[in-house]
């Protein structure tokens, strides 16, 4: 009567029993955390939907542009203001550059032409 | 010769004196609205492009928009503490302004924007990366281990038991090393992401210092896009 040996099988088979159970026990814990986060993401994203990229308040103007574009534009600008506006034109050339260089911006940014004159002699005014 | 030597060393310091009080004369004497006293604006780095960081140039600004608001539900947008941990330093505008110019510029330091990706590319401050809070909630996930590696942190494999122990007792050097990673070149981070009710940037923060990234190179900018947008400071629509 020969003993009834346990075959290596059999305990390969019980021992990824165990495994799986260890691992559906586990996965509820990690699951938690993503879970956690889930109605927060949720949330943020909801959040996200609400902001109005156009409502930013100073956004960067390429510095890197190549002069000959900017330069055509801040002409037309000048010429503009030079033609129609030539009170507002003479304060605009005695303001130092970057004030012309903010002035020219707001206009590109769509400002009206009453505020860039407006704004020019505030500017000249507060030198 | 020496004094020749020394008359050519101290030219770049007087060139960068003489720049220095340009800069400062500037914001005397114009009415530009400077970032400090003596600076009316900075350059960054973005997406391979300069970028002149300065405040709007209007006195009568006034934020609008969705940052102009500041009560929300609560939870989940809850007004942070001070400080995310007290290992953590918490920054302001200048601080930012000052990473910007030296640890930015000189890659030894990174400006991550913490908040997820729809955010992000609905304007963020320029010289940022975007890293998602997520990234940080599993340490063994790719993206972590592919943000830690970017952060110039050295991943370590096979390190023994009995090593990890000397580390830690000392008898060998540790510092800034954890049993995966290395930490000793890594850079120092400013995290930030939408305010002072804000939780992501937090988030990601704490996230760090469970992967065992030293404390004292994580910073807080915790005023976050609101307080810069509050300030009119230029920012940048990724991409554009």
């Amino acid at each position: 009567m020969t003993a009834r040996t346990t075959r290596p099988k059999s305990m390969i088979n019980y021992g990824f029993g165990h495994l799986r159970h260890v691992v559906l026990l586990c996965l509820p814990i990690s699951m938690g955390a993503m879970a956690a986060e889930d109605p927060y993401l949720s949330a943020i994203s909801l959040e996200a939907k609400k902001v109005d990229a156009a409502a930013q308040p100073t956004l960067d103007s390429p510095e890197s542009e190549p002069a000959s574009d900017g330069g055509l534009d801040l002409q037309s600008f000048e010429g503009d203001l030079k033609a129609r506006y030539k009170g507002s034109y003479t304060f605009y050339v005695k303001l130092p550059q970057r004030s012309r260089e903010e002035i020219f911006q707001e206009y590109r940014d769509g400002a009206s032409i009453d505020e860039i004159r407006k704004k020019i002699m505030d500017r000249f005014l507060h030198q | 010769m020496k004094l020749f030597t020394r008359y050519l060393l101290s030219i770049p310091l007087l060139l960068l004196a003489v720049q220095c009080a340009a800069e400062a004369l500037v914001v005397a004497q114009s009415d530009v609205i400077g970032l400090t006293a003596d600076k009316p604006y900075i350059h960054v780095m973005h997406e391979g492009r300069s970028v002149k960081v300065q405040q709007v140039q209007d006195t009568n600004y006034e934020l609008k928009g969705y940052f102009a608001k500041t009560a929300r539900k609560c939870p989940p947008f809850c007004i942070q503490p001070e400080h995310v941990d007290p290992r953590v330093a918490t920054i302001g505008e200048i601080e930012v302004f000052d990473f910007m110019e030296n640890e930015l510029r000189d890659d030894k330091g990174l400006l991550i924007d913490a908040r997820t990706p729809e955010w992000f590319n609905r304007g963020t401050i320029p010289g940022s990366i975007n890293i998602p809070f997520t990234t940080f909630s599993d340490e063994n996930s790719v993206q972590a281990e592919q943000a830690l590696e970017r952060f110039g942190a050295i991943r370590r494999v096979n390190v023994g038991t009995m090593t990890r122990k000397m580390e830690e007792m000392g008898f060998m050097n540790g510092d800034s090393k954890t049993d995966k990673w290395d930490f000793s070149n890594a850079k120092k981070l400013v995290l930030w992401c939408n305010g002072p009710a804000c939780g992501q940037s937090p988030r990601a923060i704490r996230g760090l210092l469970k992967i065992g990234y030293p404390a004292d190179r994580i910073f807080y900018y915790r005023g976050g896009m609101q307080m810069w947008q509050l300030w009119g400071l230029t920012m940048v629509i990724p991409g554009e």
